[in-house]
């Protein structure tokens, strides 16, 4: 028995029509999408303190129940998201909002217990530390935004265990959105090690959508069709072979060679990819290609999981601005770096607060940085100065000194009317950090 | 140890993804041949990574292997100025180191 699950979002700002694509030619038991980067939390803690009604994504809401409740519900395809974000109660309201507005009877599930925000008080503070830097959570307990656990797969087989239709989660590791269908449906245990860390993998093959067949291919790529690239669908036996397609007639490709950038994306130590669930060894599978768009990923082993849930504090860390101005030839980069100079000499006058900044010639270095080699003419240069500060009025008047550059500085500059004068954003930082499991409680709520 | 009479770049003997964890990135580098994994095995070093991401990558490189894929996964730290929210760069994420790495040129050797 093998169960295909279907992934029909990567990152909140995916395709609209993501689902429309799969449901359209694709063949899948399970859908689910996949909502929540580490800068997407920040965002929706400052979009719920604006409305308590908010801090979920509604993009899930708006292109994947609105227009496809129906036919998800008529073909029993069970759908599994981590949209929920820091309001997954909300969501599910919403969702069950547009049932009722269409007549439909349709049973929504949430995964909650991952939110850490309250309860940070409640823990030894000495054990927050951050795990990159090991500087001590005290230096930042006034600034705290949200705080929330990873939580694993067992909690989403839980809820589907329910028999939910549509499972809600908010903070879970993106690849328990697949294991959590596969730990249900294949019925394995805690201790299926290996099981798991097969579901893991399969899990984070598709978490990203088209990165798994073409999409940021980084080999041959001008021979991928990326017109309307096939969202990635895995099938998993019970054993926990794994064979990665797309849909028919979907553009892009499904080789060994997208399989291994995937696999190898984002991750650290290859050996020990850990999850509230396994520790899951990406040096185990073994990859082939069985048929055109089909690869096959199988022996892969898993040991005991971490004893700590991993954690990620988010946390208002000053503010940032960028202002760009756009300088022709000739000797357009000689201007705009005369520019930077003009900049850091006003910083520098007018005794602005500034802690860093960081000039960039767009056409030349952003990318690469110094390792960009340096040409004798550039057609045009796009200089991009960026500033970070505590001091939110430094950067605001900072954010003056752009425009006055066109009349004052420099000859051949132009683009000033694209976008006004630069306003300072606030930093929501990231400080990572483990907890006990005894401070995280997953929770499964079913809303018939 | 083999000799490599050519000078030739990563991206001649690889593909490559790159991405962001906090103020980690991590660059995976797959061979297109076993022939190519066993010479970015020799030369591919991480001293030899760092060296070429100088100016971006300010704290230390590691590298991993994947026999099973022949693949090396490296991980510099300190290697986003800050990371995805704080960095001042346009590339908050490190999304086009891999394609830098393509760049990184290998000497030829000979075994003398």
């Amino acid at each position: 028995m093998s169960v295909r699950i279907a992934n029909a979002a990567g990152f909140w700002g995916d395709y609209p029509d993501a689902t429309a694509r799969l449901l359209e030619a694709g063949e899948f038991d399970y859908l689910q999408l996949e909502y929540l980067a580490e800068v997407t939390m920040g965002v929706l803690a400052r979009l719920q303190a604006s409305d308590p009604q908010r801090g979920y994504a509604n993009d899930f809401v708006r292109f994947v129940v609105e227009p496809h409740l129906e036919e998800l519900l008529d073909r029993e395809i069970r759908v599994v998201t981590n949209a929920g974000g820091i309001n997954p109660e909300a969501c599910a309201q919403q969702v069950r909002d547009i049932a009722a507005g269409k007549d439909l009877n349709v049973t929504v599930a949430t995964v909650t217990g991952d939110s850490l925000t309250d309860a940070l008080s409640e823990i030894d503070s000495t054990t927050l530390q951050n795990l990159d830097t090991g500087a001590s959570f005290e230096t930042i307990v006034d600034d705290v935004v949200t705080a929330v656990a990873y939580l694993g797969a067992f909690p989403v087989a839980e809820a589907l265990e329910t028999g939910a239709d549509i499972i809600i989660t908010g903070r879970v590791v993106d690849p328990a959105l697949t294991l959590g269908p596969l730990i249900h449906e294949h019925g394995w245990t805690r201790e299926d090690y290996d099981r798991l860390a097969s579901g893991v993998v399969a899990g984070h093959l598709i978490e990203c959508g088209t990165q798994v067949t073409g999409g940021n291919f980084l080999g041959d790529w001008q021979s991928i069709d990326f017109e309307n690239l096939g969202y990635p669908i895995a099938d998993v036996t019970s054993a926990g072979n794994i064979t990665v397609t797309k849909p028919p007639g979907t553009g892009g490709r499904v080789t060994t060679e997208t399989v291994a950038e995937q696999l190898i994306y984002e991750i650290g130590d290859p050996t020990a990819y850990t999850t509230p669930d396994v520790t899951a060894d990406f040096t185990s599978p073994t990859v082939s290609q069985v048929r055109e768009n089909a690869v096959r990923l199988s022996d892969i082993t898993g040991t005991e999981r971490p004893e700590q849930y991993k954690a990620t504090i988010h946390y208002q860390n000053g503010y940032k601005l960028n202002g760009k101005l756009l300088y022709s030839r000739p000797d357009a980069l000689e201007k705009a770096r005369k520019a930077t100079a003009l900049l850091e000499q006003r910083i520098n006058a007018l005794e602005l607060d500034i802690e860093a900044t960081n000039a960039e010639y767009v056409g030349h270095d952003a990318t690469h940085g110094p390792a960009a080699p340096e040409r004798e003419e550039y057609n045009e240069i796009l200089l991009r100065f960026a500033a970070r500060s505590h001091d939110k009025d430094a950067l605001r008047r900072l954010g003056m000194e752009f425009a006055p550059l066109s009349m004052a500085g420099p000859p051949s500059v132009t683009g000033l009317t694209d976008g006004g004068r630069p306003r300072p954003q606030p930093i929501i930082d990231t400080w990572p950090t483990l907890v006990s499991r005894k401070n995280v409680t997953p929770e499964v709520t079913v809303y018939a | 140890m083999r000799e490599w009479p050519q000078p030739t770049t990563v991206g001649e003997l690889a593909h490559a993804r790159s991405g962001d964890k906090g103020d980690r990135v991590n660059i995976g580098v797959i061979a297109t041949d076993e022939a190519a994994f066993e010479r970015l095995g020799e030369q591919l070093t991480a001293a030899r990574v760092a060296a070429h991401f100088e100016g971006l990558i300010d704290g230390d490189v590691t590298r991993y292997r994947l026999e099973n894929i022949h693949a090396f996964n490296f991980v510099g730290t300190q290697a986003l100025d800050g990371g995805g929210q704080v960095s001042l760069r346009y590339d908050t994420q490190g999304k086009t180191y891999a394609a830098l790495l393509l760049a990184c040129e290998l000497p030829a050797t000979t075994d003398h």
